[in-house]
Parts: C-alpha cells; structure tokens; sequence
C-alpha cells in the first residue's frame, strides 16, 4: 500500500449566493498516493478547480477534512473546525505546487525573478537563490530565458516557467489546473510528457484537472470523473476506459459516439440479412493482451465468419486499447462459443442488441 | 528676447522675476503645491486605494466594515467641489498648517481634493490585477507584504504611473484655485493680474508657463509608463 499524500474526507464547498446556495463540490473524498498522476475530468463548471483549490486552501471547505503529507490543513465536524493559518499556511503552501490554464506569471517580472519571487523565504541565501532558480529553469528547459519576460515567451514557455516555480520549493506535490487548456496540441503534448517526466524523474505526484480526455489519457494513472460536485465514477486509467459504467464518463471517454456510429453502420450492413445468425459484438482488448491470430482461429476452430464494421485503437499510457465493432455470423451454438473463446482469450466482449440498431 | 517683451509686453516684464509677484516667484509656488500636495496627496490616495481593493468583496483582506470607512470617506471628500473645500476645510488647515492663508496653508485642501481622485484611479489600476496572479502568489506561499508590492504594486506600475500623471495634470489645475486662499502660483497671476486686469499679455504667459508644465508632467509620464511596462498587449 503506497503512501497516501493527499487525502480529502468528505469535502464539501458550498457557495452561499443571493437566493441559492451553489453546492460547488458535494461531499468528496478522494486519496492520492505517492507517486500518481491523478486525473480529474468532468466538464466545467463540475466543480473540479473548487475541488483542487481546497488542497492548498485557496479555497476553504464548507465542511470536512483536507489531510496533505499525513498533516491536517484543515478539518470541520459540526462546530469543530481547525484551520492552518499564517506562516504555517504558507510553509504548507510552498509544499503543494500549483499550475495554471492561465500561467499566471508575474508579467513585470522577468522569467528569473518570477521563479526567485517563490523562493523569497527560502532558507537559501541570495546567490543560491539564483542558481536554484536556473536550476529548475534547466529542468523546464528553458535555461537561456531567464532574463526575458513572460509576455516575450510563447503560450507553452510560459506554462514551462509556471512549472519552474511550481516546483521551486521541492514540493512533492504538483496540482494542474487545466494547465494545457490554453495551448495549442503541440504544446499541450510537450507540457503533458513534461509532467509525465517529472513524475518518473522527481517522484511528483501530479493532480491533473482537465476537460481533455486526451490529456488524462496520455498521462494519468488513475482518474476520478466529477460531476455537479460529485465523483461519480473512478478508477484506474485503463478500467475507466474499457469499463466506464456511468453514461457521462463513456460520454467522456467516447465510447458512447463510437458505439453510435457503430449501430449506425451496422444497422446498414445488415439491413437486408438474416439476423438470426448474426451477432454483432463489441471487442474490447489491451495491451498485447491478445496474441493468438483471432479472427482466423474463429473461423477454422469455430466455423464462423467475422466481418469488421467499424474498429479503433487508442493509446492510453503508452498502451494501445483497441475497440473493434464486428459482425459474426454462423449457427447459434458455434457463435457461442466464439464468444466464449473471444472472453478466455482476454477480450472484453458486449453484444449489440441488432434489431435495435435496424430499428434505428 | 527682453526686448521682445518690452515691446510687445511690457506689462509682463513690469511684474518682474522676483519679488512678490514675480514670474518667478510664481513658478516656484505652483511647483511648491504641485510637489507637496502630490506627494500628501498620493500617498493618501494610495494607501486608501489599496486599502479599497484589499478589503472588496473577493479581496485578500475582505471586510465589509473597513471597506465601507475607505469607500465612503473616498466618496464624500470626492463629493465636494474644490473651491467649497478651500473655505471648509480652513479650520482644519488651521490646526496643521497654523495658518489659514498662502502657499502652505494650501497645501492642505490640495492634498485633500486630490486624493480622492486618486484614490479612486490607483483603486481601478489595482482591480486590473488578475486575481490569477495573486491565487499563483499565494500558492508558492506570498506573505501579505509580497503581494502589496511584489503582485499588486508591481504589476500594476505603469497604469499607476499613467493616473500619476493624469492626477498630476489635474492637480496643476487645482492649484490655480489655491489663488483664492492666497497661495499664489502661475493660476493666481492669470486670474488677479491678468484676467481682473485684462490684461491678455499676462494671462497668455501664465498659461503658456502652465502648459509647459502640463506637458513635461505628460511626456515624462508616456514616456515612464512605457518603459515600466513589460506586459502582454
Ligand atoms: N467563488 C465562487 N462563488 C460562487 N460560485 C462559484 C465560485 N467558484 C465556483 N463557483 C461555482 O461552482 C461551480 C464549480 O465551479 P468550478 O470548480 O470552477 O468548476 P470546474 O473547474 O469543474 O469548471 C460552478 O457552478 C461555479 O459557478
Ligand atoms: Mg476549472
């Protein structure tokens, strides 16, 4: 059992407004452990940042408790609330590093001094502050602009520059508040394996807020899906994707728009056919999960034809998810058989109903 | 160039360079509550503006209580015309100054009458401090006074340096009230020697010299705000 670094017990923020009360998150807990990239996904106005702001207590909980690195920055039960404050607050802080869609820089300042602006109460002594701040400009890769500003740099230097002073206090912990949002895809991807980088080099563990599933799938380990101030869904990467359950969470990850234009094709491709001696699936594989050539091998094993519809692979983590949406056709018995084979070779199998899709 | 005058304006040359009415006297005086005035008045201003936008709902020392004290002391002295407050701030002036009339007494209503304008422009310049910076600032564990000067003042320098330079212009104008008082400066000469007098010769001058003043304040204000400014445009 890893280490657990972040925990938040039953968190609720509420915000108090004219008439209504806004339940921005309801009654959340999540636990990160040493280590994850943890992602967030939900789309906005979820209460994802709300969520994450409570971490560092930029945002104070309404109730429950906000455990990071085992101390207890804040906890309320009933009447009984205790709150780090001041200088303890701030040491806290400098122990969560936090990313931005925005970046955020200091604009008057230059990109050296925005990064020595985090380590001002530092216990180091001016020049190793300097040398500390071209340290972790290096580590960004952008160790000869440390004397531009922000406004002089592209969108993905800027996010870059964020990071640098993120991490200048060698926090274990890294929150990213839809921090590629604002960039184009390719600086998005180099921002996304940056922190994927940091990860495996620093151990950092990365709390990843975003409305992209791309990002969460190129990087997170583990995601936890947020709507209207719920989780309502978690799990490891590949499990959400293959095994999402809530309509929003496949919604999310897309499997409902590829299982709409399936039936759509499908309901084509049969239209005229027998359906008693069809079955049209829904092939869900891993990874190299599936070795054996298995198309061929249900033919000549199990005497029926398989015809590919409509197919798909994505990459999740560096491992290939592949989705295939196939037609077999052959007597009752043998399909079942198929199919039995298709599960114990490590397929994820789901039949579509046919006749709904004609129907369609 | 005297000769010029002499011919053209002699009235202009009679009241001299020095003495009580002299030219330059007058420049001196209108520099004199310019300077001073600016420098009670913006400090006053600031720490009011700043003091606005900390505590405003959203702000990093928000209360409802001092907010209303600055808001409210900011609208009222702002409420009053300059001219009324030269009369009824006298009393006031009095206690400080130790005296109701001339340059320094001056100084007081001047100070006073600027502030709430700048007040109000520094409150403005600070608002366009994104909230985002503050949120990243406190993240890597700003102290208060970090981000006064370090977030809020910093990255807000050149539009306080652009309402520096627009309450300066304006406060060159209020001292050509002062006159009323008995504070003197260039405003006092157009209006008692040249306009009461008509005598267009004199207020020409006086308002030729207040302009050169007005437009060194504005080109070295453009010209700071421009070199202060690093940000995105
Ligand atoms: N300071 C606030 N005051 C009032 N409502 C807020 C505040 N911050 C967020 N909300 C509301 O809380 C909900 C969640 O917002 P947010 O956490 O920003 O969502 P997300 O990051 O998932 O887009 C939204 O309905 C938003 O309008
Ligand atoms: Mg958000």
């Amino acid at each position: 059992m890893a280490e657990k670094v972040i925990e938040l017990k039953n968190i609720s923020v509420f915000f108090k407004q004219a008439e209504k009360t806004v339940k921005a998150v309801n009654d959340v807990s999540i636990e990160v452990e040493k280590g994850d990239i943890f992602g967030v996904v939900g789309y906005s106005g979820a209460g994802k940042s709300t969520l994450v702001r409570t971490i560092n207590l930029l945002q104070k909980p309404t109730a429950g408790e906000v455990v990071v690195n085992g101390k207890t920055l804040f906890s309320k039960n009933g009447n009984k609330e205790t709150l780090i404050e001041g200088k303890e607050l701030r040491q806290a802080r400098r122990e969560i590093g936090m990313i931005f869609q925005h970046f955020n820089l200091l604009e008057e300042k230059t990109v050296s001094q925005n990064v020595e602006f985090a380590l001002k109460h530092s216990s180091l002594k001016e020049k190793q502050i300097a040398s500390r701040a071209q340290e972790l400009l290096k580590l960004v890769g952008l160790e000869t602009k440390g004397s531009s500003y922000p406004a002089q740099l592209s969108g993905g230097q800027q996010q870059r520059v964020a990071i640098a002073r993120a991490l200048a206090n060698n926090p274990e912990i890294l929150i990213s508040d839809e921090a590629t949002s604002a960039l184009d895809p390719k600086n998005t991807v180099q921002i996304l394996d940056l922190l994927k980088n940091l990860n495996k080099k620093l151990g950092l563990t990365v709390v990843l807020i975003t409305h992209e599933m791309d990002a969460v799938k190129r990087i997170a380990k583990k995601v936890a899906v947020m709507s209207s101030g719920k989780i309502i869904e978690r799990g490891n990467l590949i499990d959400i994707f293959v095994n999402a359950k809530q309509p929003l969470t496949q919604e999310l990850v897309g499997i409902q728009s590829q299982i709409q234009k399936a039936e759509q094709l499908l309901a084509q491709s049969t239209e005229n056919s027998d359906l008693s001696t069809q079955t049209a699936l829904h092939l869900t594989y891993t990874g190299n999960s599936v070795k054996d050539p298995v198309m061929t091998k249900l033919y000549a094993d199990y005497g029926v034809q398989t015809s590919i519809i409509f197919g798909n692979v994505d990459v999740l983590r560096d491992e290939p998810v592949g989705t295939l949406f196939v037609i077999v056709s052959g007597k009752e018995e043998n399909r079942q058989k198929a199919i039995e084979y298709l599960k114990s070779s490590g397929i994820k199998v789901s039949k579509i109903d046919l006749s709904k899709g004609v129907a369609q | 160039m005297i000769n010029f005058l002499n011919k053209f304006m002699p009235t202009v040359v009679q009241l001299g360079w020095t003495g009580d009415l002299g030219w330059g006297t007058s420049i001196v005086q209108t520099l004199y509550m310019t300077f001073w005035s600016a420098l009670f008045g913006c400090i006053l201003g600031l720490l009011f503006g700043i003091g606005i936008v900390l505590t405003d709902t959203g702000g990093i020392k928000e209360n409802r209580f001092w907010f209303n004290v600055f808001d409210k002391i900011v609208s009222f002295f702002r409420a009053i015309p300059f001219i009324i407050l030269l009369a009824f701030i006298a009393p006031v002036t009095q206690i400080i100054v130790k005296t109701q009339i001339g340059t320094t007494a001056a100084l007081v209503p001047l100070s006073l009458g600027v502030f709430p304008f700048y007040a109000r422009q520094v409150q403005v310049a600070l608002t366009g401090v994104d909230k985002g910076k503050i949120e990243a600032a406190q993240s890597v564990g700003a102290t208060f006074t970090d981000l006064i000067f370090d977030v809020y003042l910093t990255e807000a320098r050149s539009e306080l340096v652009r309402v520096t330079t627009v309450t300066l212009i304006s406060l060159i104008g209020l001292t050509a009230m002062a006159g009323a008082i008995g504070a003197g400066g260039l405003g006092n000469t157009a209006i008692a020697y040249g306009y009461q007098r008509s005598d267009t010769a004199v207020t020409l001058v006086a308002t030729f010299l207040v302009l050169i003043f007005v437009l060194v304040v504005q080109l070295v204000g453009d010209y700071l705000a421009k070199v202060l400014d690093h940000r995105a445009s």
